[in-house]
């Protein structure tokens, strides 16, 4: 099944404008939240095929969504990659120990950002 | 001190995604303009090729004064691009402003085409379709203008008008021929019908006659079949009606009378006519042979030509028969006088020997003369006076 639907969840206005920009002009359904507790509310009500998720978020940081979702059987397996500025091994670990599928660093490019998506499709 | 470079490295990183993001973006943006200048210009090409290609002039003015024009408007108007370019537009149409404002070029709507007489180079005038459109692109206000050269049109349309009318005259005489024609045909329709009905009712009379007569009637085509027959042959040839119609002759004539009738056929076309009374046999289903007297005439055709042959028959087997009797009997009425022996009449005799001249010249002993033509005999002797003579001692 190719990935339809995503939730963008980040802080930052800029790269929710640019990211469902670039999404949707893909054909891609765009959710987006810009704190945690939106993340998972989104989450709960759009069911998404793919979450990409950053770590600073006001509400409820990125670590604790993720584990929130992954707790729930409703969205435990919605794939989650965490696209976060903090690139450091430790905070990576902890990423993926809270059940993050993926940990992407930034800074990325769409292109690679897309590519990672789309490694989802048929999985 | 670690937790200051991570936060400032993730400060850095942060910043640096949105530079990305925004590069990204500017990237996409300049490369969606080219691709549109290059889509522009593809469509300035075209369209530079369809101004040039057109056979209707068009020209762009701003201020009334010509800014561009393409070739055909050149051609139109006979002049040369420098003598048009910033010249008012009063070089090929003297009224136009007036005309402009009174809206006399430009009509309600763009496609409003008018006809208007512009100026040429050598002066004459050239009628032509105009229209215009105001463009807004700029102050001033410009325009565009789009001429067609209507002058051939016009003389096409002069023509036309002229054929019309020679065609109107032609169908109007055509018209009134084929009326008089139709009151013809009319007339000819009911002369036609007027004698059809007398054909039939002739016919009618003619089918009763023949149907009615005792004599029989038929009609052979020139192959020799029966193609029309009355009641009355059928009956005295006891056939059925299917049996003789298209009957040949050789099947119910005798061979003499196949011969006659071949002959016949034979000698329609000919100088010599065949005859016109004959006798011949016809063999009967039974396979009596009766005789019929024949009267027959040459059957023709609708352009007169002949067809075959018609007979009207009457079966004359008795009378025929009765003749022949009559015949034989007076044949043997004349034989039996032929025996008959009669002496009559003056007959030359010697009259020193008695002999008799005959018939044929010669003297014949009387004796022999007689005999031969009665039924007499003779028998010798002797009278007393030849006895007295030849015997006197007895």
């Amino acid at each position: 099944m190719k990935i339809r639907k995503i939730l963008i969840v980040d802080d930052e206005q800029i790269i929710l404008s640019y990211l469902e920009k670039k999404f949707t002009k893909l054909d891609y359904s765009v959710y987006l939240a810009g704190d945690g507790e939106e993340a998972v509310k989104q989450a709960f009500l759009n069911n998404p095929d793919i979450i990409l998720l950053d770590i600073k978020l006001p509400k409820l940081n990125g670590i604790d969504v993720c584990k929130k979702l992954k707790a729930d059987e409703r969205t435990k397996n919605i794939p989650i990659l965490i696209l976060s500025a903090r690139a450091q091994a430790s905070e990576i670990e902890i990423g993926i120990a809270a059940g993050a599928d993926k940990y992407l660093c930034k800074p990325m490019s769409f292109p690679d950002i897309l590519s990672e998506i789309r490694a989802y499709d048929n999985k | 001190m670690d937790k200051i470079t991570h936060n400032h490295d993730e400060q850095q990183r942060r910043l640096l995604q949105e530079y990305i993001f925004n590069l990204e973006d500017v990237q996409e943006q300049a490369e969606e303009l080219s691709a549109a200048h290059e889509k522009l210009k593809q469509s300035q090409e075209m369209l530079r090729a369809v101004v040039d290609s057109t056979t209707h002039g068009l020209c762009l003015l701003r201020n009334n004064i010509f800014t561009w024009c393409n070739e055909a408007f050149l051609d139109i108007l006979g002049w040369r691009k420098e003598e048009v370019i910033g010249k008012a537009i009063d070089l090929i149409h003297p009224h136009f402003v007036e005309d402009a404002k009174s809206g006399i070029i430009f009509g309600t709507s763009p496609k409003t085409m008018r006809e208007h007489n512009l100026l040429h180079k050598d002066g004459h005038c050239v009628p032509c379709l105009v229209s215009g459109r105001i463009l807004q692109l700029d102050n001033p206000a410009s325009y565009i203008l789009s001429i067609t050269d209507f002058s051939r049109r016009k003389q096409m349309e002069q023509e036309l008008r002229r054929h019309s009318e020679r065609l109107e005259e032609i169908v109007k005489e055509r018209t009134a021929k084929l009326l008089i024609a139709n009151e013809h045909l009319h007339e000819e329709i009911n002369e036609r019908k007027w004698t059809e009905k007398a054909l039939r009712e002739s016919e009618e009379k003619y089918r009763t006659i023949l149907q009615s007569i005792k004599e029989g009637y038929f009609e052979l085509d020139l192959s020799g079949n029966i193609i029309f027959f009355n009641e009355a042959a059928c009956r005295s040839s006891q056939y059925s009606t299917e049996e003789i119609m298209g009957m040949h002759y050789q099947r119910y004539c005798t061979t003499e009378s196949v011969m006659k009738i071949s002959k016949m056929l034979r000698e329609i076309s000919s100088p010599e006519k065949p005859e016109k009374r004959i006798d011949f046999e016809i063999i009967c289903k039974n396979g009596k042979i009766i005789i019929v007297e024949a009267s027959v005439t040459i059957l023709l055709d609708q352009v007169g030509e002949p067809a075959g042959l018609r007979f009207v028959t009457r079966d004359v087997t008795e009378r025929k028969k009765a003749q022949e009797e009559r015949e034989k009997l007076i044949r043997e009425l004349r034989e039996a006088l032929a025996s008959v022996k009669i002496l009559s009449g003056l007959l030359p005799i010697c009259s020193c020997c008695k002999k008799i001249r005959n018939d044929e010249g010669y003297w014949e002993q009387i004796e022999s003369y007689i005999k031969n033509r009665s039924d007499a005999d003779f028998t010798h002797g002797i009278c007393p006076e030849c006895r007295k003579k030849l015997y006197p001692n007895i």
